[in-house]
């Protein structure tokens, strides 16, 4: 039995270890946000922390679907209502890099410098939750479904989230408002679809493609490695 | 001759990817900005491609050096001088996350603010990613002939000096060729700093230290969870 713990703690130890990374920074992040409270008594900058736990929801669901989906008669009841819910997530985690906007509307109560440097900490961990849980959603897929099938959905959840964050950053949805009147949303949605804005196309064009861009690039980083093994 | 060239395509094709990924994300950034300028009619932000510039440089030659170096003679001639090189145009790649700072000038907001908040977000990703792969490269290197424990003390004194250095160039406003130019005043001037540290520069570099290793290893661990699904893969097959 702790042989076994013992081999499985192992063989996902990367795993792991971007846990521990994660929830590591996330702590900074939030003792970052506290020092800035403290410095300058004015709660600016807040809600970030909740962006943040929200950007934890779809990591945590992607974590466990994972796990479960190792299991074939777990796969099929499981993984749909799972998915359904990640996607409802997922655009919270990229959500966070547009907070940047609010340097936008500087305060002059601390300075300028920690105000970025503390956006930057917020928005590559909440960037690299996302990365990380669409990973392992991607894996799911690949191996259900093949490899194909698991590009495509990479690809068709980048372009969604994108327009997620569209909905969340310019028209204040959140993600349970779905739940909660998914009619009204889903009108309104429709709506914006027949006849979009050009800051909509816009947005949701250059979003889409900056996360591919970096989902590639870490993801070929990643190949880099295992061509350094074979050599 | 043919067949040897694509051997080393496919042997390099995740470098040569990456590669093609970097150029088209900074073609692209570029294009932000002169859509940008052709809109407003202004040319604020041009800087950040002469920022963009400077941050291939550092990746360049740690890309020359990574092949170079595959041969042992040529190692101890190119290493300190590709290594010191390197080492002083660094900075230049995460220096880019600083200029997020210019989003807070009125005067500059004469675009939608979410458009130089994407047009910012691809320069300063690029950037950072740019910075990412050329240390991996050279972490490779030190690793390749010191063993791990040297390269990984590499990547740590790495990200403390060049967090000294962006810190250096966004407050103090040097530039990497300043220390070509007057080496000695440079020096100088920096000892006289560190002897007497000011808050700002202590909580700025230790802040962005950790941030560069913090990122630098997720992605490392990042990486080799496509390892670990391949060993995985080899284990559950009968």
């Amino acid at each position: 039995m702790l042989n076994r713990l013992q081999a499985s703690l192992i063989r996902h130890r990367y795993k792991l270890a971007i846990f521990f990374l994660l929830a590591g920074a996330s702590v900074i992040c939030v003792i970052l946000v506290a020092a800035r409270i403290a410095y300058s008594d004015s709660g600016r900058y807040v809600g970030l922390v909740w962006n943040l736990f929200l950007a934890w929801i779809p990591f945590v669901l992607a974590y466990t679907a994972y796990i479960l989906s190792w299991r074939r008669a777990l796969l099929i009841l499981v993984i749909p209502i799972t998915t359904i819910l990640w996607l409802l997530f997922f655009p919270n985690a990229p959500y966070i890099l547009t907070d940047l906007q609010h340097l936008a509307q500087e305060s002059s109560n601390t300075p300028l410098w920690y105000d970025v440097i503390m956006l930057v900490w917020f928005s590559w961990t909440g960037l690299l939750l996302g990365l990380v849980s669409l990973y392992l959603m991607h894996e799911i897929v690949h191996r259900a479904l093949g490899r194909i099938a698991g590009w495509v959905f990479v690809f068709a959840v980048s372009g969604l989230s994108s327009f997620g964050v569209y909905l969340g950053r310019f028209v204040r949805f959140n993600s349970w408002d779905i739940l909660q009147g998914p009619q009204e949303i889903a009108v309104s949605i429709l709506g914006m679809v027949i006849d979009p804005s050009r800051r909509l196309v816009a947005f949701t064009f250059l979003f889409t493609l900056f996360y591919l861009f970096v989902y590639l690039t870490l993801y070929s980083f990643g190949h880099l490695l295992q061509e350094k093994g074979n050599s | 001759m043919y067949q040897r060239l694509q051997t080393r395509f496919a042997k390099n094709k995740y470098r040569l990817f990456i590669f093609a990924m970097l150029s088209g994300a900074s073609v692209l950034s570029i294009a932000l900005w002169r859509w940008r300028a052709s809109v407003t009619g202004s040319i604020n932000y041009a800087f950040l491609i002469w920022n963009l510039f400077l941050a291939w440089i550092p990746f360049i030659i740690s890309y020359f050096t990574y092949t170079l170096t595959l041969k042992r003679s040529w190692l101890y001639i190119l290493l300190p001088i590709a290594a010191f090189l390197w080492l002083i145009f660094f900075p230049n790649a995460p220096y880019i996350l600083t200029d997020f700072q210019h989003l807070s000038r009125p005067a500059w907001q004469d675009i939608d603010t979410w458009y130089d908040v994407l047009m910012l977000m691809w320069f300063a990703f690029t950037g950072l990613l740019l910075g990412i792969v050329s240390l991996f490269m050279m972490q490779e290197i030190i690793r390749r002939e010191f063993g791990r424990w040297i390269g990984w003390a590499f990547v740590l004194l790495v990200t403390i000096s060049s967090s000294l250095g962006i810190y250096m160039g966004r407050f103090l406003r040097w530039n990497s060729w300043d220390i070509l130019s007057h080496p000695a005043n440079i020096a100088l001037f920096a000892l006289q700093r560190a002897q007497a540290p000011s808050a700002q520069s202590l909580v700025f570099t230790g802040i962005f230290a950790a941030f560069f290793l913090f990122l630098y290893i997720t992605l490392y661990a990042f990486g080799h969870l496509l390892l670990e699904r391949q060993a995985n893969d080899i284990q559950q097959q009968p």
